[in-house]
């Protein structure tokens, strides 16, 4: 096994296959921006705290800026890009819309993309407490998360975790 | 903010992996979660000309019992200690200690292992193995060695690994009549603590200590052990009202240093409170079980 | 667990029902500075950046950074001082402040060198590559060490740390003093902090030598009097200069008005370098090097009578501006000149202003920018005072504050309050946190007993808010025989622009460049009620290019400015547009346009209501049938509408000046909750009152306010910018300076409005962007203040932490026990 400075790598990105030759110091967040067209992931501080650059790696929330490109090998990725193909990423849409619960919109992809793998996976109701522990990993400067936990409220009642949630090709 | 350039190694295999740290692992850094590594990557803090990706390795990830012992392989992602039936079984202290680990996206992607290796002195899992009395197998090319979780952690972000080593299994002895606490104080949730106190008590199936293991986080370079508060606690019942004295005997003799965020006296005071407040939940745990076994 | 509840009163429900601009995020269509690469061959930089907060540069060595492969260039101090002219600034001894340093570094991360590569990383590798030699040299790193007699100099040739010393006498506070039944002394300190926006800046730069011009795309929003600075500084002609913001911005609140200095550096990088060159800020460098709010120590005398009538005010007020005072520094001191006396009426003040340079970040507007710092003094005080004469420190607000009748009104310093009734608004801030009933209840020793492991006490914040600067205000800075006549600059000014298109739809061109604040939204929401069409016959499109679209010095979005001249300029562009539809209407009607009237989308005749038009049936003549046009109604369809503020004059030879266009008022109740065992702070209650005039979009402006709130609340509890005595930066990530996240916010949160329109804007609204970042951390210290009075603690500073509080309190039982 040779060490090396480019790595291929075969990932799974908003559920299109996808093959790449990467510099392995690349981070994942710049790997899904630069060379996947993925802008939507943010970088606010590059070093885990702001969630900015929030994406689900295999079903789970992970911070992108902590992830090497070459981690992906193997692995779906869903960015906001891939949840705004589904009906839960419309209604959550729909949800910050109406409730205003963004101005800059420079945190929202990362949010969206946490509360996207929270009531996805609910078989049940999503409690506050688990609300506040999904967004807590979130950095929001501009709305002070007021309108953020209204529209994750609205989330609350009326999410369909199931019907249509999954990201296809 | 982004990371100098490293040869990157992705070991398919143990053995492979092993081998790998024995030619290099003195040049070289482990990527397991990243959760710590990066932002140190990213910052440049740290620039090591290897990188080691151990991610490929699922023979490290698993949870499971081995007669008395909960095993946790290196690998585990941090979040599966609150979720699997097996921890909540046996070992129910790991779920509080787990949850105030960060938030969701650091938990998915840490892993145990990582978390022990890094050792930052306000970290949960490393004050939380020491109260279990774990031990931790670690490997080499050479073969394998044990080393107790009191042992392991040395100062300020250093254990007992040698560059060709990895940490590689976590064993925690899973016994009967076992209450705990853990408390910590952070300015905000998810934040490292200031200032922790975990602990693991042993009774005789009622009241009585017969054994307690009191370990203090955030306070010095490494987790400590409260000694005077556990010999403190020997033969005692461990009732709320002891709390006071025991948190005091916590952090008897303790000096602890200041940063931007507080004094090293206060740190001490939070300590106090923390133990104080962990001790508590233990006894009213106790309470709770004997009310069980009464009724 | 804790809840938020928000009520409010009942307002109009807004036409517009979503938020506008978030429609672009989900659709994936955002374009923020890091996403834009408008123009070929960009290449990267990374900045080179002091580690010393004060030292000669004795060698820059960049060879090891040209040896790797990608980088195509570096600037350094030597180009910049070859290119580039010191930046302007209204101080009497400023410094020359450069973008990049120039034989010496002032602060910890300041810019030394420029590396130009074909990505960040190996810019970053080259960054890292380049060797610097210094020379330290001693540091000051606090307001006081800088001021001491025998303080290192940061600018030698200036002789002192001191850039401005201004002293502003307002009535006779000899006489008051002389006066007063009680005169009452303190010390406060308002820390340092950044409300930095989530996203950092960016700058895309273009030099084009051919032509001695450069392209700079950039998250930079106005003041666009800054574009003089820059302009100037680069010896360029501001018409050579093309900025252009992009299309989205992720934030500001003031900072991003300091990013023309690496629109500078970027551009010299560029013309270097020969190709253009993209710098994205990473957080660290944000937190060292962009821009924060000014430390203030304030030293602040009160005068009063024994009932509790303030007669007059002292105060001393000394702000550290950082390394460089820059522009638009001194604001930070003279911003809220017209309005240094808050809500009060007290007509005798003194301020001496201070602006001192220390060897920290320079400073720059930080929402609220020297509301909070100043008013943080007066109303501590106005407790302080309070608690003197026996009395409650509402009583003594009520007692004090201007009353409505005797609105508008002058203020000593210059300021014209339009509108408002203060007394009111603070009066429903108390009965909606039922302050009289913790009062009561405190009262009494059996229900008030510590028995609840808590302290809780109740603190007051009132803020007269300024918005819209007038762009003369910083000539007080200088004193009357120094300012230089004929050249006044006074007012400001905004314009809009509406274009009606061959189908009746119309999209309107706003001038402000917004960072979230929903000026599209409202700008949807003005035209569609004006003209009577539905929000989805209008368009919208923001944003600044200042080589296509019209600008002043005063253009742009800052000290709260579009609430009041951004949207007057929209209803004066809807109302010539609505002219230009009658005109049309009435000429096609062959009818007399006096006869007409624009109502629900049509034009009809109030003789006959059979003779009407409709906005389609306009559109669709206008366009299709120039040649049968009238000249008048060539241009019908493209309406500009402009709108200056009125009563912006420049300053007198009195030192006074009104330097905003329009004042709310803001009052907050908060209820902080101490945990005696950790010393936790919890707000409990977090109440605000706003007087905002007509508000024209509810849900905006709650979240303006919350999030101002909640960024007052940090500076007073969780975000500090920290520095060592020899000025190392200490809060260099986000594991050090702490942001609040949604478990920090208050646990109950009402916000409530008094609408009293103002008449000095065509929709009567008020600015309100920053009012809660001037009121919440008063009210959270002076709340704490209450809740730890009997334990015989005194709130002089902030922040407030459990580590300061714990050990203020062991202090003083030490001290007891000493006793």
């Amino acid at each position: 096994m040779e060490s090396r400075r480019r790595q291929i790598v075969n990932a799974i990105i908003n559920g299109l296959p996808v093959e790449r030759l990467v510099d392995v110091r690349k981070t994942l967040a710049d790997f899904l921006r630069e060379d996947n067209g993925c802008t939507s992931v943010h970088l606010g501080c590059e070093h885990g705290v702001c969630g900015a650059c929030t994406v689900l790696m295999d079903g789970l929330s992970v911070r992108s800026c902590l992830q090497l490109a070459a981690q992906a090998q193997g692995k779906e990725i869903i960015t906001l890009d891939g949840v705004m193909k589904t009906e839960l990423g419309k209604e959550i849409s729909r949800a910050f819309l109406e409730n205003f619960g963004m101005q800059c919109g420079f945190c929202t992809p990362g949010i969206a993309v946490s509360l996207y793998q929270l009531f996805l996976e609910s078989s049940g109701e999503i409690g506050d407490e688990e609300l506040r522990e999904t967004l807590s990993g979130h950095i929001c400067r501009c709305t002070g998360y007021v309108d953020i936990l209204k529209a994750a409220r609205q989330l609350q009642k009326s999410a369909s975790s199931a019907a249509g949630a999954k990201v296809e090709g | 903010m982004k990371p100098a350039p490293f040869d990157y190694l992705r070991p398919a295999s143990l053995p492979d992996l092993l081998d790998t740290l024995s030619k290099c692992g003195d040049e070289a850094k482990i990527l397991a979660g990243g959760q710590s590594l990066m932002p140190l990557l990213n910052m440049r803090l740290a620039s090591p000309r290897i990188i080691i990706d151990i991610n490929g390795l699922s023979e490290l990830d698993y949870i499971r019992a081995d007669a008395d012992v909960l095993c946790i392989g290196a690998q585990t992602r941090q979040y599966r200690l609150i979720c699997d039936p097996l921890v909540r079984a046996s070992v129910p202290f790991l779920v509080p200690v787990t949850k105030l680990i960060g938030h969701p996206q650091i938990r998915h992607a840490g892993t145990v292992g990582g978390s022990l290796a890094h050792a930052d002195p306000s970290a949960e899992l490393p004050a939380a193995m020491c109260a279990l009395g774990a031990q931790f197998r670690i490997l080499s090319s050479g073969g394998e060695r044990r080393v107790s979780a009191d042992d392991f952690f040395l100062s300020m972000l250093t254990v007992d690994l040698r560059p060709d080593e990895l940490l590689a299994e976590i064993r925690i002895p899973v016994r009967s009549n076992t209450v705990w606490g853990i408390r910590e104080y952070a300015r905000r949730s998810g934040d490292f603590a200031l200032a922790g106190a975990a602990m693991v008590m042993e009774t005789d199936g009622a009241r009585l200590c017969s054994q307690a293991r009191v370990v203090l986080f955030g306070v010095a370079d490494r987790p400590l052990h409260a000694i005077a508060a556990e010999s403190y606690l020997s033969g005692l019942d461990l009732v709320s009202e002891i709390a006071e004295d025991f948190a005091l005997a916590c952090v008897d003799g303790l000096q602890c240093d200041g940063d931007i965020h507080v004094t090293g006296d206060f740190r001490k005071h939070l300590a106090r409170v923390m133990a104080k407040h962990a001790f508590l939940d233990v006894a009213a745990l106790v309470k709770a079980r004997n009310r069980g076994i009464q009724a | 667990m804790a809840t938020v509840t928000i009520t409010k009163e009942c307002l109009k429900e807004a036409l517009v029902s979503r938020f506008h601009e978030g429609q672009r995020v989900f659709a994936l269509e955002s374009q923020y500075i890091a996403d834009l690469n408008p123009i070929p061959n960009i290449h990267h930089a990374a900045v080179v950046r002091s580690p010393h907060a004060h030292a000669r540069i004795v060698r820059i060595d960049a060879s090891a950074a040209f040896a790797i492969p990608g980088v195509v260039g570096v600037l350094t101090g030597e180009d910049v001082r070859r290119w580039c002219q010191p930046f302007v600034v209204s101080a009497e001894k400023p410094g020359a402040y450069y973008p990049c340093a120039i034989e010496k570094v002032r602060y910890a991360g300041e810019p030394v060198a420029v590396v130009v590569a074909t990505d960040r990383y190996v810019a970053e590798d080259a960054q890292h590559q380049v060797v610097v030699e210094y020379d330290p040299l001693p540091a000051v790193a606090s307001i006081e060490a800088a001021m001491a007699p025998s303080a290192p100099l940061l600018h030698e040739e200036q002789g002192t740390n001191i850039a401005i010393d201004r002293l502003l006498d307002y009535g006779d506070v000899d006489q008051a003093f002389a006066e007063a039944d009680l005169t009452l002394q303190k010390q406060y300190y308002f820390p340092r902090y950044q409300s930095f926006p989530l996203e950092g800046y960016g700058v895309i730069a273009a030099y084009h030598p051919s032509e001695g011009r450069a392209t700079i795309w950039a998250n930079f929003h106005g003041p666009y009097s800054m574009l003089t600075v820059l302009a100037a500084a680069l010896r360029m002609p501001v018409s050579k200069l093309r900025v252009i913001t992009s299309p989205d911005v992720g934030g500001s609140f003031g900072n991003k008005i300091a990013l023309y200095p690496y629109m500078a550096l970027i551009t010299l990088a560029s013309r270097k370098v020969g190709v253009p060159v993209k710098w994205i800020e990473d957080r660290m460098e944000s937190l060292r090097a962009s821009s924060c709010g000014a430390d203030r120590l304030t030293d602040i005398e009160v005068a009063a009578t024994r009932d509790g009538e303030i007669l007059g005010m002292k105060m001393v007020l000394r702000d550290n501006v950082g390394a460089y005072i820059r522009a638009p520094e001194p604001g930070c001191l003279f911003r809220p000149i017209g309005n240094y006396v808050s809500g009060y009426r007290f007509r005798n003040l003194q301020a001496r202003a201070i602006a001192v340079m220390t060897n920290m970040c320079p400073t720059g507007p930080n929402r609220g920018y020297g509301c909070q710092q100043h008013y943080f003094a007066m109303e501590r005080i106005i407790d302080e005072l309070a608690f003197e004469l026996g009395k409650d420190p509402a009583e003594v607000r009520l007692l004090n504050l201007i009353r409505p009748e005797e609105l508008p009104y002058r203020t000593p310093t210059g300021g014209l309050y339009d509108s408002g009734d203060y007394p009111a608004t603070l009066k429903k801030a108390l009965e909606l946190s039922d302050y009289w009933e913790f009062r009561r209840l405190s009262a009494d020793p059996v229900l008030s007993s510590d028995s609840t492991g808590s302290w809780t006490g109740i603190g007051i914040g009132v803020a007269v808010d300024p918005s819209s600067s007038n762009m003369g205000y910083m000539d007080v800075s200088k004193k009357a025989s120094e300012r230089r006549p004929g050249m006044f600059k006074a007012g400001s000014v905004e314009t809009a622009r509406a274009y009606l298109d061959a189908t009746g739809g119309i999209t309107v061109e706003l001038g402000t460049a917004a960072e979230g604040q929903g000026h599209e939204t409202t700008a949807i929401e003005i035209m569609a009620s004006e003209l009577g069409l539905l929000p989805s016959d209008i368009s919208v499109v923001g944003g600044m290019d200042t080589a296509t679209k019209p600008w002043t010095v005063s253009s742009g979005t800052y000290a709260s400015r579009f609430g009041t001249m951004g949207t007057s300029a929209l209803i004066a562009t809807a109302r010539q547009l609505k002219k230009n539809l009658i005109q049309a209407g009435a000429y096609f009607l062959k009818l007399s346009a006096e006869k007409f009237v624009f109502q629900q989308g049509r034009v009809t005749s109030l003789d006959d209501p059979k003779k009407s038009l409709s906005v389609k049936d306009i559109a669709r003549r206008l366009h299709w049938s120039a040649g049968a046009l009238p000249p008048q109604l060539l241009t019908a369809c493209n309406a500009e509408g402009t709108f200056s503020a009125s009563d912006m004059d420049y300053p007198n030879e009195q030192d006074q000046v009104n330097s905003s266009a329009v004042y709310a008022f803001a009052a907050d109740v908060v209820v902080a909750e101490i945990d005696q065992e950790t010393f936790d702070i919890r707000i409990k209650k977090y109440i605000s009152v706003h007087d905002a005039g007509n508000i024209l979009h509810p849900r905006l402006v709650k979240g303006q306010l919350a999030g101002a709130a909640l960024q007052g609340i940090a500076g007073a509890l969780y975000e500090t910018l920290q520095y060592s005595e020899t000025g190392d930066f200490l809060t260099g990530t986000l594991m050090d300076y702490l942001c609040p996240t949604v478990n920090e916010i208050p646990d109950e949160m009402i916000s409530e409005y008094i609408i009293i329109p103002t008449p000095k804007t065509l929709c009567g609204a008020k600015g309100l962007g920053e009012s809660t970042a001037q009121t919440a951390p008063i009210a959270v210290a002076n709340a704490v203040a209450d809740a730890l009075r009997n334990a015989g603690l005194e709130i002089t500073e902030l922040p407030i932490t459990p580590s300061r509080l714990w050990e203020g309190l062991s202090r003083l039982s030490h001290r007891k026990q000493e006793i």
